[in-house]
C-alpha cells in the first residue's frame, strides 16, 4: 500500500509541476524573442504572403523582406530558421498552406547539409505546442521516436528544450528579451569577418538521401499543384570556404531543376561572396550584407514574377522596419 | 538495452512485477528469462558465447569440486584459458593484426597490411569473463562450493543488472542471495528507486552534458583554446567518466534492491581520495578486488624471495594489465603504467592516507594532487590515440593559448560551463554527505515523495536526452 502511495503521488504531482513548467517554458520563449518564429507564424499566424523564403540559418538571416518587397512589391516572409534541412522547409510550407491562401513565390534556399535527413528535426522542441496539426504530428511521429510521448504525455516535451532554450525561457520570464531583432522573420546578424583569413575547409560527405529526393519532389509537386512559382537558391559564402561535396550537391540540384523547369540562383561565385565587410562569418552575411543580397535577390526575383500582383496594396512604411 | 532507454523504463517494472509473482522456487526462471532478454536486445546471436562459456565454467567448477591434485588445476587452466581466449579474441584480435602488418612492415620494409574484418565486442564481456573466472578461481581454493543447479550458475554470470557493466561480483556475495527468500518490502523497494533515480541523475544530468562539451573540445583540441582545453581535461572529463560509470553502478545497485538483492558499491567517492593507492581502493572498486585478489597478491606472494622488489613488480603488472583490460591501444597502457610509477612512489616514500589526513592541509594539498594526477593520466583514457593525447599535453603546456575570454567572452559557453560545474559541485557535496542517509534509509512517506520528486524534477528538466551510451559499454 505504502509503495503504490508513493508511486501514485510521485507521478500525478511530477506530472503536474512537469506541466506546469512546459507551459512557464513556452511563455518565457516566446516573451524573449523580439521576432516572430516562423514556426508560429506559419502554423497560427493569418497574414497571407505572396513570397515565402524557405531554409536554414543562411535564409534566416540573408534575406530581408523589408528590401525584397521595396523591389519587388509584394508581401514577403522569410520562414528560414536555423538548422532547417529539406524536412522542416517542406513542412513549414505545408503547415502554411493549411491555414492560408498559396503563396505566388517560393523561394527556396539550401545550404550544403540540406539534403542530410540524419538529424531530421533541429529543434523538436519547436513543434510541441503544435502536435494536433496533422502535418507536424506526422513528421514528428515519422522521425522522432519520442514523439509518441509528446503525444499523450505532454509534459514530458520539457526533456527535449536544450540549455540554451532553457536559458532563454528563464529570461523571457525576467522581461529580458533577445538582443537582435529583425523583420518578418528575418534575424540581423552583427559582426564583420576580419582577416587574417585562413581557408575553410569542410571534408563531410553529404548527399541527396531517396528520403530527402522524395520530400524534394513532394515541395515541388505541392508548389506546381498550387500554381506557385517556385525558385531555388544557393545563397552567399565566402569566397575562402570549401566543401568537399558542394560539387555534387549543387550539380544534383542543377539537373533536378531542369527536370522541373525551377530556376536555380547560385550566388557562390557572386562578387559579393569576395567582400568579408558583408559577412559576419565565413557562411553568414551580416546586416549590410543580407541588405545588398536582398536587394540583388530581389531583382533577380523579378525577372521571373514580373506578373504577380501582391494580394494587399500598400502594406508597409518605413516606420515597420 | 540501455538503462537511459524507454525499453528500459517499460522493461524495468515489468521484469520485477513478474518476479515478485513467481512463486519462489521458480523465481530464477523469470529472472534468467529477463536477462537473457536484457542482453539479446543488443546482439542476439552474441547470447550463444555467453551460454557457452557459462556451460564451461559450470562444468570447470563441477569438475574442480569433485577431483583432486593436479586434475583440478589442469581445469582451472583450461577455464581460464576459455574465458581469457574469448575474451581476447573479440577484445584484441583486429589490434593484434593490424599491430602485426605493421611489425612486418618495419622487419621487411615491405608494404603489409594483413587482412582482418573489424570484430563486433559483445557487450558486457570483459565483465562477465571476469566474473566466471573468479568462480572457478574460488572453488578451486576452497573458498566456494561449486554450484550445482546449472540455472542458478547461469543467473550468477547473466543476472541483468550487473551483467553488462559489472560490479564484478564474487561468487560468496552473489551466488547465495539466488537462493534466499525475496519478500515484497516497500521501504526497500522504494530506496531500490530512488538510488536508481540518482543513478539516472548521475548518468543524464552530469555525465552526458559533460560529454558534449568534452566531444566539442576533443574533436580539434590543439584549436580548442587552452582555457577550454584545461577546464576540460581537469573537471568535465573526469566527472564525465565517474558519473557515467557510478551512474550505471547506481543504477544497476537500484535495481537488484528493488528485488532484494544487493550488489557491491562500486565507487566510495574517489576524488577525495588523499593518494593514488586510496583512490584505486574507492573507484571501480569490484574490478580492483579482482585484480588485487588474482593478479597482485598470487604475483607477489610468488615474488616475495625479491623482497620489496616484488610488490613493485606485482604492481606494475596489475596495473599494466588492467590498463590492458580497459581497452586496446597504447593509451591504455601508458594510462596503467603512469597508476603503477605513482604507487610505487608512495609505497617506497610510504605515503600513507592516515599520516596526511591528520592534517587538513596535507590532506586538501593530497586530494589536489590526487585529483590533478588521475585527470592527466584520464588524458589517455579519452585519446583515441597516443598522437591526440600528445595533441591535449602540447596545448596545455607547450604551445599554449590561455585566454579566459575563450570561456567569458561568449555567453553560451559561460552558461552551459557554469551549469555543468553547478551540477559538479552539488553532486559532489551530496554524494559525500547526505546520500547514504537520503537514498538508503527510509523516511516518512512525505519525505520519501518529496525527495523523489526533486530527483525526478532534476532529471526530466535538465537531463540530456539525445545520446550516448554508457563510456564503460565499450570495454
Amino acid at each position: 500500500m505504502r509503495l503504490i502511495k508513493y508511486i501514485l503521488l510521485v507521478c500525478t504531482i511530477s506530472a503536474g509541476l512537469l506541466s506546469a513548467l512546459v507551459v512557464f517554458y513556452r511563455k518565457g520563449q516566446s516573451q524573449f524573442f523580439k521576432v516572430e518564429q516562423p514556426v508560429k507564424e506559419m502554423l497560427s499566424g493569418t497574414e497571407n504572403f505572396d513570397v515565402l523564403f524557405l531554409g536554414s540559418s543562411r535564409m534566416s538571416c540573408h534575406v530581408n523582406p523589408f528590401f525584397v518587397d521595396s523591389i519587388t512589391q509584394l508581401n514577403s516572409y522569410n520562414a528560414g530558421h536555423s538548422g532547417f534541412n529539406i524536412i522542416e522547409m517542406n513542412l513549414m510550407l505545408q503547415c502554411y498552406l493549411e491555414r492560408h491562401i498559396p503563396p505566388k513565390v517560393v523561394v527556396a534556399d539550401f545550404a550544403i547539409n540540406a539534403f542530410d535527413t540524419h538529424h531530421p528535426i533541429y529543434s523538436p522542441v519547436d513543434y510541441f505546442e503544435y502536435m494536433y496539426d496533422r502535418n507536424v504530428a506526422n513528421v514528428m511521429l515519422k522521425y522522432h521516436e519520442r514523439a509518441h510521448l509528446w503525444k499523450y504525455l505532454p509534459f514530458m516535451q520539457l526533456c527535449e528544450a536544450d540549455e540554451m532554450q532553457k536559458v532563454q525561457a528563464v529570461m523571457g520570464l525576467l522581461g529580458k528579451k533577445e538582443r537582435l531583432g529583425g523583420y518578418r522573420g528575418y534575424t540581423y546578424n552583427e559582426g564583420v569577418l576580419m582577416p587574417p583569413f585562413g581557408t575553410y575547409n569542410d571534408e563531410s560527405n553529404f548527399t541527396i538521401t531517396p528520403d530527402a529526393l522524395k520530400i524534394l519532389d513532394h515541395l515541388i509537386a505541392t508548389c506546381s499543384k498550387n500554381k506557385t512559382k517556385l525558385i531555388f537558391t544557393y545563397s552567399p559564402e565566402f569566397y575562402l570556404v570549401h566543401h568537399k561535396s558542394e560539387a555534387r550537391i549543387v550539380a544534383s540540384l542543377q539537373a533536378i531543376c531542369n527536370a522541373n523547369n525551377i530556376p536555380f540562383l547560385n550566388y557562390r561565385q557572386s562578387e559579393l561572396c569576395r567582400q568579408n565587410a558583408l559577412f559576419a562569418d565565413p557562411l553568414h552575411l551580416n546586416t549590410k550584407g543580407a541588405e545588398v543580397y536582398s536587394k540583388v535577390l530581389a531583382c533577380d526575383i523579378n525577372k521571373y514574377v514580373k506578373d504577380v500582383n501582391s494580394v494587399h496594396s500598400a502594406y508597409y512604411t518605413t516606420n515597420d522596419y | 538495452m540501455l538503462f537511459n532507454s524507454l525499453q528500459f523504463l517499460a522493461f524495468f517494472p515489468v521484469i520485477t512485477a513478474l518476479y515478485f509473482l513467481t512463486p519462489h522456487r521458480f523465481r530464477w526462471i523469470t529472472l534468467l528469462l529477463g536477462s537473457c532478454y536484457f542482453y539479446m536486445a543488443y546482439v542476439p546471436q552474441y547470447v550463444l558465447i555467453l551460454f557457452f562459456l557459462i556451460l564451461v565454467d559450470y562444468i570447470a567448477g563441477l569438475t574442480i569440486s569433485a577431483s583432486k591434485g593436479r586434475k583440478r588445476k589442469v581445469v582451472l587452466l583450461i577455464s581460464i584459458a576459455c574465458n581469457i581466449g574469448i575474451l581476447c579474441f573479440f577484445k584484441y584480435f583486429t589490434y593484434i593484426i593490424a599491430n602485426s602488418g605493421f611489425v612486418l612492415h618495419i622487419l621487411s620494409d615491405r608494404n603489409f597490411s594483413l587482412p582482418h574484418q573489424n570484430i563486433l565486442l559483445p557487450i558486457g564481456l570483459s565483465f562477465h569473463t571476469f566474473q566466471a573466472i573468479s568462480y572457478t578461481i574460488e572453488v578451486y581454493r576452497k573458498k566456494q562450493k561449486a554450484e550445482k543447479h546449472l540455472g542458478i550458475y547461469a543467473l550468477y554470470i547473466m543476472f541483468y543488472p550487473q551483467l553488462l557493466a559489472g560490479p564484478i561480483e564474487s561468487p560468496q556475495n552473489l551466488l547465495p542471495q539466488f537462493t534466499q527468500r525475496k519478500s515484497f518490502n516497500s521501504n526497500r523497494i522504494i530506496s531500490g528507486l530512488k538510488i536508481m533515480m540518482f543513478g539516472f541523475i548521475k548518468k543524464v544530468v552530469i555525465a552526458d552534458r559533460m560529454g558534449f562539451i568534452v566531444n566539442q573540445v576533443y574533436q580539434n583540441p590543439a584549436n580548442a583554446g587552452s582555457m577550454k582545453l584545461l577546464l576540460t581535461v581537469l573537471i568535465f572529463f573526469p566527472f564525465q567518466i565517474y558519473c557515467d560509470f557510478s551512474g550505471y553502478s547506481s543504477i544497476a545497485l537500484g535495481a537488484a534492491r528493488v528485488m532484494g538483492f544487493e550488489l557491491t558499491d562500486n565507487f566510495k567517492t574517489p576524488y577525495f581520495s588523499v593518494t593514488t593507492i586510496e583512490f584505486w581502493s574507492r573507484w571501480h572498486i569490484s574490478l580492483n578486488n579482482w585484480f588485487r585478489n588474482y593478479v597482485y597478491k598470487p604475483l607477489a606472494m610468488r615474488l616475495r624471495w625479491m623482497g620489496r622488489l616484488s610488490i613493485l613488480i606485482a604492481v606494475f603488472v596489475t596495473f599494466t594489465l588492467s590498463g590492458i583490460w580497459h581497452g586496446v591501444g597504447w593509451t591504455f597502457i601508458l594510462f596503467g603504467i603512469m597508476q603503477a610509477v605513482v604507487i610505487s612512489i608512495e609505497l617506497y616514500f610510504k605515503i600513507k592516507t592516515s599520516e596526511l589526513s591528520k592534517s587538513l592541509l596535507h590532506k586538501t594539498a593530497g586530494i589536489a594532487a590526487t585529483c590533478t594526477f588521475i585527470a592527466l593520466s584520464l588524458v589517455f583514457f579519452r585519446s583515441v590515440n597516443l598522437h591526440q593525447s600528445m595533441e591535449v599535453f602540447s596545448a596545455l603546456f607547450v604551445h599554449t593559448n590561455y585566454r579566459t575570454s575563450d570561456i567569458v567572452g561568449n555567453k553560451y559557453t559561460l552558461i552551459a560551463y557554469s551549469i555543468a560545474i553547478s551540477f559538479v559541485i552539488l553532486t559532489m557535496v551530496f554524494e559525500k554527505y547526505s546520500a547514504r542517509a537520503v537514498l538508503y534509509r527510509n523516511h516518512t512517506l512525505q519525505k520519501e515523495v518529496s525527495i523523489s520528486l526533486v530527483m525526478v524534477l532534476i532529471l526530466l528538466s535538465f537531463g540530456v536526452f539525445n545520446s550516448l551510451s554508457f563510456i564503460y559499454f565499450q570495454f
